[in-house]
Protein backbone atom coordinates (compact mmCIF):
# COMPACT_ATOMS: atom_id res chain seq x y z
CA UNK A 1 0.00 0.00 0.00
CA UNK A 2 1.67 3.56 -1.23
CA UNK A 3 0.55 6.86 -1.91
CA UNK A 4 3.05 8.66 -3.72
CA UNK A 5 2.86 12.13 -4.22
CA UNK A 6 4.45 13.11 -7.14
CA UNK A 7 4.50 16.75 -7.77
CA UNK A 8 2.16 20.00 -7.04
CA UNK A 9 3.54 22.95 -8.99
CA UNK A 10 2.57 25.97 -11.45
CA UNK A 11 1.20 25.07 -14.61
CA UNK A 12 3.21 27.57 -16.10
CA UNK A 13 3.00 26.82 -19.82
CA UNK A 14 1.92 24.46 -22.22
CA UNK A 15 2.99 21.76 -22.73
CA UNK A 16 4.54 21.12 -19.53
CA UNK A 17 6.34 17.68 -18.82
CA UNK A 18 7.47 16.31 -15.62
CA UNK A 19 9.68 13.28 -14.56
CA UNK A 20 9.10 11.01 -11.79
CA UNK A 21 10.41 7.71 -10.46
CA UNK A 22 7.72 5.28 -8.97
CA UNK A 23 8.84 3.39 -5.71
CA UNK A 24 6.12 0.55 -6.37
CA UNK A 25 5.58 -1.94 -9.62
CA UNK A 26 1.61 -2.34 -8.38
CA UNK A 27 -1.29 -1.02 -10.54
CA UNK A 28 -1.96 2.09 -9.77
CA UNK A 29 -4.31 4.88 -9.62
CA UNK A 30 -3.32 8.30 -11.16
CA UNK A 31 -5.05 11.49 -9.46
CA UNK A 32 -4.20 14.37 -11.64
CA UNK A 33 -5.84 18.18 -10.38
CA UNK A 34 -5.16 21.43 -12.07
CA UNK A 35 -6.55 24.49 -13.64
CA UNK A 36 -6.73 26.75 -15.97
CA UNK A 37 -8.46 29.19 -18.21
CA UNK A 38 -10.62 30.15 -21.47
CA UNK A 39 -9.47 32.43 -23.84
CA UNK A 40 -13.27 32.72 -25.27
CA UNK A 41 -16.75 32.62 -23.19
CA UNK A 42 -18.42 29.46 -23.17
CA UNK A 43 -15.82 26.87 -24.43
CA UNK A 44 -14.87 23.33 -22.95
CA UNK A 45 -11.05 23.56 -21.91
CA UNK A 46 -9.24 20.82 -20.46
CA UNK A 47 -5.66 19.07 -20.24
CA UNK A 48 -4.56 15.96 -22.01
CA UNK A 49 -2.50 13.61 -19.55
CA UNK A 50 0.12 11.71 -21.34
CA UNK A 51 2.32 8.93 -19.66
CA UNK A 52 5.86 8.28 -21.57
CA UNK A 53 3.84 9.63 -24.43
CA UNK A 54 0.86 7.32 -24.45
CA UNK A 55 -2.59 9.52 -23.81
CA UNK A 56 -4.23 8.08 -20.51
CA UNK A 57 -7.50 11.25 -20.92
CA UNK A 58 -8.20 14.35 -19.96
CA UNK A 59 -9.79 16.73 -16.98
CA UNK A 60 -12.25 19.06 -18.23
CA UNK A 61 -14.66 21.51 -17.84
CA UNK A 62 -16.49 24.00 -19.90
CA UNK A 63 -15.78 27.26 -19.58
CA UNK A 64 -18.35 30.26 -19.57
CA UNK A 65 -16.27 33.31 -18.71
CA UNK A 66 -13.07 34.12 -20.33
CA UNK A 67 -10.24 34.33 -18.59
CA UNK A 68 -11.53 33.08 -15.26
CA UNK A 69 -8.90 30.51 -13.81
CA UNK A 70 -11.26 27.29 -13.44
CA UNK A 71 -10.04 24.35 -11.24
CA UNK A 72 -10.81 21.09 -13.98
CA UNK A 73 -12.65 18.26 -12.61
CA UNK A 74 -10.30 16.20 -11.34
CA UNK A 75 -9.17 12.67 -12.41
CA UNK A 76 -8.12 8.98 -11.79
CA UNK A 77 -6.23 7.04 -14.71
CA UNK A 78 -5.40 3.35 -14.50
CA UNK A 79 -1.47 2.95 -14.35
CA UNK A 80 0.96 -0.01 -14.00
CA UNK A 81 5.00 0.03 -13.94
CA UNK A 82 6.76 -2.57 -15.06
CA UNK A 83 9.76 -0.89 -13.53
CA UNK A 84 11.46 1.59 -10.91
CA UNK A 85 12.88 3.48 -14.19
CA UNK A 86 12.19 7.47 -14.43
CA UNK A 87 8.73 8.06 -16.36
CA UNK A 88 7.11 11.24 -17.72
CA UNK A 89 3.68 13.22 -17.36
CA UNK A 90 3.10 15.43 -19.75
CA UNK A 91 0.61 17.99 -19.46
CA UNK A 92 -1.20 19.53 -23.21
CA UNK A 93 -3.93 21.72 -23.91
CA UNK A 94 -7.43 19.76 -25.07
CA UNK A 95 -8.60 22.64 -27.08
CA UNK A 96 -7.22 25.60 -28.63
CA UNK A 97 -8.58 28.09 -26.23
CA UNK A 98 -7.05 26.31 -23.11
CA UNK A 99 -4.35 28.49 -21.52
CA UNK A 100 -2.15 28.35 -18.30
CA UNK A 101 -0.31 30.77 -16.99
CA UNK A 102 1.69 31.14 -13.93
CA UNK A 103 -1.24 31.60 -11.44
CA UNK A 104 -2.06 28.02 -12.70
CA UNK A 105 -1.45 24.76 -10.46
CA UNK A 106 -1.14 20.99 -11.46
CA UNK A 107 -0.86 18.24 -8.94
CA UNK A 108 -0.62 14.67 -9.14
CA UNK A 109 -0.36 11.51 -6.82
CA UNK A 110 -0.23 7.63 -7.41
CA UNK A 111 -2.40 5.56 -5.23
CA UNK A 112 -0.70 1.59 -5.13
CA UNK A 113 -3.78 0.54 -2.46
CA UNK A 114 -5.42 -2.14 -4.45
CA UNK A 115 -4.18 -5.35 -6.45
CA UNK A 116 -7.68 -5.79 -7.10
CA UNK A 117 -9.48 -3.50 -10.44
CA UNK A 118 -11.34 -1.17 -9.13
CA UNK A 119 -14.94 0.16 -10.69
CA UNK A 120 -14.51 2.72 -12.54
CA UNK A 121 -17.05 5.11 -14.28
CA UNK A 122 -16.98 7.98 -16.31
CA UNK A 123 -20.26 9.39 -17.58
CA UNK A 124 -21.26 12.24 -19.05
CA UNK A 125 -24.31 14.77 -18.27
CA UNK A 126 -26.96 15.25 -17.98
CA UNK A 127 -27.33 13.55 -14.25
CA UNK A 128 -29.03 11.93 -12.90
CA UNK A 129 -27.83 8.78 -14.32
CA UNK A 130 -27.45 5.44 -13.47
CA UNK A 131 -25.50 2.35 -14.13
CA UNK A 132 -24.52 -0.94 -12.27
CA UNK A 133 -21.35 -2.75 -10.85
CA UNK A 134 -20.69 -6.12 -9.47
CA UNK A 135 -19.69 -6.07 -5.59
CA UNK A 136 -16.74 -7.41 -5.05
CA UNK A 137 -16.61 -7.60 -1.27
CA UNK A 138 -18.39 -7.16 1.36
CA UNK A 139 -17.32 -3.96 3.57
CA UNK A 140 -15.44 -0.68 3.25
CA UNK A 141 -14.44 0.62 -0.15
CA UNK A 142 -12.80 3.69 -1.24
CA UNK A 143 -15.28 6.14 -3.13
CA UNK A 144 -13.33 8.70 -5.33
CA UNK A 145 -15.94 10.98 -7.23
CA UNK A 146 -15.52 14.19 -9.32
CA UNK A 147 -17.54 15.92 -12.20
CA UNK A 148 -19.37 19.87 -12.32
CA UNK A 149 -22.64 21.56 -12.95
CA UNK A 150 -24.49 24.06 -13.05
CA UNK A 151 -27.30 26.31 -11.44
CA UNK A 152 -30.04 28.30 -13.05
CA UNK A 153 -30.02 31.75 -11.06
CA UNK A 154 -27.11 30.29 -8.95
CA UNK A 155 -27.37 28.99 -5.51
CA UNK A 156 -26.35 25.99 -3.21
CA UNK A 157 -25.57 23.14 -5.40
CA UNK A 158 -25.22 19.51 -4.09
CA UNK A 159 -23.54 16.35 -6.41
CA UNK A 160 -24.57 13.24 -4.51
CA UNK A 161 -23.18 9.74 -5.44
CA UNK A 162 -26.38 7.03 -4.66
CA UNK A 163 -25.92 3.08 -4.49
CA UNK A 164 -28.44 1.12 -4.57
CA UNK A 165 -30.88 3.69 -4.19
CA UNK A 166 -29.51 5.41 -0.97
CA UNK A 167 -27.10 8.75 -0.76
CA UNK A 168 -24.03 7.72 0.23
CA UNK A 169 -21.93 11.17 -0.60
CA UNK A 170 -22.19 14.20 -1.30
CA UNK A 171 -20.08 17.37 -2.75
CA UNK A 172 -21.61 20.68 -2.34
CA UNK A 173 -20.79 24.22 -2.84
CA UNK A 174 -22.61 27.87 -4.15
CA UNK A 175 -22.58 27.99 -7.72
CA UNK A 176 -22.77 30.96 -9.83
CA UNK A 177 -25.47 31.88 -12.17
CA UNK A 178 -25.64 29.07 -15.10
CA UNK A 179 -21.83 28.85 -15.14
CA UNK A 180 -20.18 25.64 -15.12
CA UNK A 181 -18.45 24.71 -11.96
CA UNK A 182 -16.01 21.49 -10.70
CA UNK A 183 -17.41 20.83 -7.67
CA UNK A 184 -14.83 19.50 -5.03
CA UNK A 185 -13.82 16.18 -5.78
CA UNK A 186 -14.38 13.54 -2.73
CA UNK A 187 -12.14 10.54 -1.37
CA UNK A 188 -14.40 9.33 1.29
CA UNK A 189 -15.34 5.69 2.39
CA UNK A 190 -18.59 3.56 1.78
CA UNK A 191 -19.87 0.19 3.05
CA UNK A 192 -20.59 -2.49 0.15
CA UNK A 193 -23.15 -5.00 0.62
CA UNK A 194 -21.94 -8.05 -1.41
CA UNK A 195 -24.61 -9.20 -3.78
CA UNK A 196 -24.79 -11.81 -6.57
CA UNK A 197 -26.59 -9.20 -8.77
CA UNK A 198 -25.65 -6.22 -10.27
CA UNK A 199 -25.69 -3.02 -7.72
CA UNK A 200 -27.35 0.15 -9.43
CA UNK A 201 -24.78 3.07 -8.76
CA UNK A 202 -24.58 6.69 -10.31
CA UNK A 203 -24.90 10.80 -9.94
CA UNK A 204 -27.78 12.55 -8.76
CA UNK A 205 -28.37 16.00 -6.87
CA UNK A 206 -29.85 17.44 -3.79
CA UNK A 207 -32.01 19.53 -5.88
CA UNK A 208 -34.11 19.63 -8.96
CA UNK A 209 -32.48 22.72 -9.79
CA UNK A 210 -28.89 21.95 -9.86
CA UNK A 211 -28.55 21.06 -13.84
CA UNK A 212 -25.53 19.28 -15.70
CA UNK A 213 -25.66 18.89 -19.97
CA UNK A 214 -23.11 17.14 -22.20
CA UNK A 215 -20.30 19.75 -21.31
CA UNK A 216 -20.38 17.97 -17.84
CA UNK A 217 -18.01 15.06 -16.98
CA UNK A 218 -18.12 12.92 -14.25
CA UNK A 219 -16.11 10.38 -12.67
CA UNK A 220 -16.79 7.76 -9.72
CA UNK A 221 -14.49 4.84 -8.52
CA UNK A 222 -14.85 2.51 -6.20
CA UNK A 223 -11.05 0.82 -4.89
CA UNK A 224 -11.82 -2.04 -3.02
CA UNK B 1 -6.91 -1.25 0.92
CA UNK B 2 -5.60 1.67 2.97
CA UNK B 3 -7.29 2.57 6.21
CA UNK B 4 -9.43 5.30 5.98
CA UNK B 5 -10.51 8.31 8.06
CA UNK B 6 -13.14 10.88 7.43
CA UNK B 7 -12.58 14.06 9.36
CA UNK B 8 -15.03 16.49 7.62
CA UNK B 9 -17.90 15.05 5.58
CA UNK B 10 -18.92 18.23 3.47
CA UNK B 11 -18.86 20.25 6.79
CA UNK B 12 -20.41 23.54 6.32
CA UNK B 13 -17.86 26.73 6.39
CA UNK B 14 -17.23 29.24 7.54
CA UNK B 15 -13.61 28.46 8.76
CA UNK B 16 -11.83 28.12 10.76
CA UNK B 17 -12.90 24.78 11.35
CA UNK B 18 -11.14 22.67 14.23
CA UNK B 19 -11.37 19.26 15.93
CA UNK B 20 -9.34 16.68 16.67
CA UNK B 21 -9.41 12.55 15.59
CA UNK B 22 -7.39 9.65 16.74
CA UNK B 23 -4.45 8.19 13.96
CA UNK B 24 -5.70 4.55 12.87
CA UNK B 25 -1.84 4.08 11.87
CA UNK B 26 1.83 4.60 12.30
CA UNK B 27 2.18 3.78 8.03
CA UNK B 28 3.01 7.48 5.80
CA UNK B 29 -0.81 8.88 5.68
CA UNK B 30 -1.75 11.09 3.17
CA UNK B 31 -4.28 14.02 3.87
CA UNK B 32 -6.92 15.02 0.77
CA UNK B 33 -8.28 18.22 1.73
CA UNK B 34 -11.26 19.67 -0.72
CA UNK B 35 -13.42 22.44 -0.80
CA UNK B 36 -14.33 26.53 -1.75
CA UNK B 37 -13.68 29.61 -0.74
CA UNK B 38 -13.54 33.01 -1.75
CA UNK B 39 -10.86 34.99 -2.38
CA UNK B 40 -11.62 39.07 -0.91
CA UNK B 41 -10.33 40.94 -3.67
CA UNK B 42 -10.02 40.34 -7.37
CA UNK B 43 -7.25 38.72 -9.00
CA UNK B 44 -5.40 36.95 -6.58
CA UNK B 45 -4.83 33.24 -4.96
CA UNK B 46 -7.33 32.04 -3.00
CA UNK B 47 -6.04 29.09 0.01
CA UNK B 48 -7.23 27.26 2.33
CA UNK B 49 -4.79 25.66 4.89
CA UNK B 50 -4.70 22.66 7.33
CA UNK B 51 -2.39 22.49 10.38
CA UNK B 52 -2.29 19.11 12.31
CA UNK B 53 -0.48 19.12 16.32
CA UNK B 54 0.10 16.51 18.05
CA UNK B 55 -1.43 17.17 21.91
CA UNK B 56 2.08 18.48 22.82
CA UNK B 57 1.47 21.61 20.66
CA UNK B 58 4.05 19.60 17.95
CA UNK B 59 3.64 20.84 14.47
CA UNK B 60 2.51 17.15 12.90
CA UNK B 61 0.82 17.91 9.68
CA UNK B 62 -0.18 20.22 6.55
CA UNK B 63 -1.60 21.11 3.51
CA UNK B 64 -3.24 23.19 1.24
CA UNK B 65 -5.94 23.98 -1.10
CA UNK B 66 -5.30 26.57 -3.69
CA UNK B 67 -6.85 28.50 -6.55
CA UNK B 68 -6.13 31.78 -8.17
CA UNK B 69 -9.16 33.73 -8.48
CA UNK B 70 -10.22 36.22 -11.09
CA UNK B 71 -13.15 37.45 -9.63
CA UNK B 72 -13.66 38.79 -6.16
CA UNK B 73 -16.50 37.26 -3.56
CA UNK B 74 -17.16 34.42 -6.05
CA UNK B 75 -17.40 30.97 -4.08
CA UNK B 76 -14.09 28.63 -6.01
CA UNK B 77 -13.21 25.57 -6.45
CA UNK B 78 -10.27 24.93 -4.82
CA UNK B 79 -7.48 22.82 -6.35
CA UNK B 80 -7.38 19.28 -4.06
CA UNK B 81 -4.61 17.56 -3.72
CA UNK B 82 -3.42 14.10 -1.36
CA UNK B 83 -0.55 15.72 0.20
CA UNK B 84 1.94 13.15 1.60
CA UNK B 85 2.54 13.37 5.80
CA UNK B 86 4.82 12.07 8.18
CA UNK B 87 3.86 9.52 10.26
CA UNK B 88 1.58 9.94 13.27
CA UNK B 89 1.56 7.30 16.21
CA UNK B 90 -0.91 5.11 16.22
CA UNK B 91 -3.89 6.07 18.83
CA UNK B 92 -2.33 8.96 19.53
CA UNK B 93 -4.86 12.10 19.62
CA UNK B 94 -4.24 14.82 17.43
CA UNK B 95 -6.01 18.32 16.61
CA UNK B 96 -6.14 19.77 13.33
CA UNK B 97 -7.13 23.64 12.54
CA UNK B 98 -8.51 24.21 9.07
CA UNK B 99 -8.18 27.77 8.15
CA UNK B 100 -8.88 30.98 5.36
CA UNK B 101 -5.15 32.11 3.99
CA UNK B 102 -4.21 35.59 3.31
CA UNK B 103 -7.51 37.30 0.50
CA UNK B 104 -9.58 34.03 1.73
CA UNK B 105 -12.81 34.76 3.00
CA UNK B 106 -15.71 31.92 4.12
CA UNK B 107 -18.95 31.26 4.95
CA UNK B 108 -21.84 29.39 5.10
CA UNK B 109 -22.15 28.67 1.67
CA UNK B 110 -18.22 26.81 1.49
CA UNK B 111 -18.07 23.07 1.96
CA UNK B 112 -15.13 21.20 3.62
CA UNK B 113 -13.96 17.87 3.18
CA UNK B 114 -10.85 16.04 4.52
CA UNK B 115 -10.26 12.46 4.41
CA UNK B 116 -7.00 10.73 5.65
CA UNK B 117 -5.17 7.56 3.75
CA UNK B 118 -2.93 5.07 5.58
Amino acid sequence: MLIQELFNQALTQFPLSVNFTPRDTSPAQLYVTASAYSTFPNMLIGVDVALDGNPLGSLTLFANEAYSHKALVARLFPVEFNDLDQHTLTFSPSTPNTVCDFNDAIGATLLMISDVPPFVWNPTGPIPQYTTYQSQISGPALLFFSGSAFMSGGGSMGVEVVIGGQPVAISQMQAGDTTHEAFPPRFTQVMLKYSKDPIEIGFSTNSGEVASDQNDNYQLALIY
Amino acid sequence: MPAIQILLDSQQGPLPLKGQFQALADTPPSIFLSGTAQASSSNTSCMVQMEVWDQDQKYSGFTTAVVFSNEARQHKNLLALLVNQKPFTLGTTYMYQISAGPNTMSDSNDFYSVTILY
